[in-house]
């Protein structure tokens, strides 16, 4: 036959104390200790669950990102020496192509830094060419 | 990746001892705002740090328990009460006063204290844990659980009868049930010798 709940429970608080005369007292202090321990409400314990579910949710979810970023990380990681291949050979190309035309003929006309020399009559009030200056008119 | 065995580890981890770990707290705080919001904290903690634990997740928590409540007490004013329903201040007013005055001494008791009571005291009272439980946590024999929960249960009762006298008890039903059981101990016990 099964024991009460509290006999049980006498015996569960009081296993292994070695005997002692007062041991009775001892285990009524003991049953009435326990009984008397406060408790959180229900309401608090479930908002404390909830909150234990939503950190473990969130931790979820975060550790869901991570790992899809690895995996896209190794996907694309067997295709790294293709890819770094391929700007080399694009680096390579755009250097021929333009640095080639650079050296063509293709150049634009020197700008000439000389001074140019005219010679002319001025010109008199009565409209007349006056005899050619000695002075030269630089432009 | 949190696995689901993590998971279901950690939800049967705040099933079995989530009561008891917030029963303690509040023993030892006084407050159930605050005792909820230390709760709260110590299973986040448990849900962030679960890869930390190596040997038995109790003994594990209590650590984190210990921790915790230490550290209220170290830096009161920094931890923030959770949103929470108002004290039911219906109740009858001599019945608060006797439970608070209960919970207050059963508070200074626990803290006074030795580490290792202390511990046991949690896991026995608690946690309702048998002393094969206790000692595989704690890498001790059962019998000596049994001796320590004990001597720590003496210690108990004169810290919490010597400053204030007899232990003023609320008459609650469930507390007066263990007391008739002890009184039919007494018989069974009588008639036994």
């Amino acid at each position: 036959m099964p024991l009460p709940r509290s006999e049980r429970e006498i015996e569960l608080l009081t296993e292994g104390w070695p005997g002692e005369p007062d041991d009775f007292e001892l285990a009524a202090f003991a049953v009435t200790f326990r009984a008397d321990r406060p408790e959180l409400s229900a309401p608090a314990l479930d908002r404390i669950a909830a909150k234990v579910e939503g950190e473990l949710d969130r931790l979820e979810r975060s550790a869901a990102r991570r790992s899809a970023l690895r995996a896209t990380v190794l996907r694309f990681r067997r295709f790294a020496p293709i890819a770094a291949a391929a700007v080399v050979a694009l680096a390579v190309g755009a250097w021929i192509h333009f640095g080639a035309g650079s050296r063509g003929g293709n150049q634009t006309a020197p700008v000439r830094n000389v001074p140019v020399i005219h010679s002319q009559p001025a010109p008199t009030p009565d409209g007349a060419a006056s005899p050619a200056s000695s002075k030269p008119i630089v432009n | 990746m949190l696995d689901d065995d993590r998971r279901q580890k950690i939800e049967r981890l705040y099933r079995r001892y989530g009561k008891g770990v917030g029963s303690f707290v509040l023993a030892r705080v006084g407050d159930p705002h605050l005792a909820e919001s230390i709760t709260a904290g110590i299973f986040l903690l448990v849900v962030r740090r679960f890869a930390q634990c190596r040997g038995s997740p109790v003994a594990w928590l209590w650590s984190i328990v210990r921790t915790e409540v230490a550290r209220y007490f170290r830096d009161r004013h920094e931890v923030a009460p959770l949103d929470v329903e108002p004290t039911d201040y219906s109740a009858d007013p001599r019945r608060l006063a006797e439970r608070s005055e209960t919970d207050a001494r059963m508070g200074n008791a626990l803290q006074r204290l030795s580490d290792e009571q202390q511990t046991l005291v949690y896991m026995k009272f608690f946690l309702d844990m048998p002393n094969t439980d206790i000692a595989e946590a704690l890498g001790m024999t059962p019998s000596n659980v049994g001796v320590v929960v004990h001597r720590a249960v003496k210690r108990l009762r004169e810290l919490m009868t010597r400053d204030n006298g007899p232990v003023l008890l609320p008459q609650r039903p469930e507390a007066r049930e263990p007391a008739e059981v002890l009184n039919r101990g007494t018989n069974h016990a009588a008639a036994a010798l």
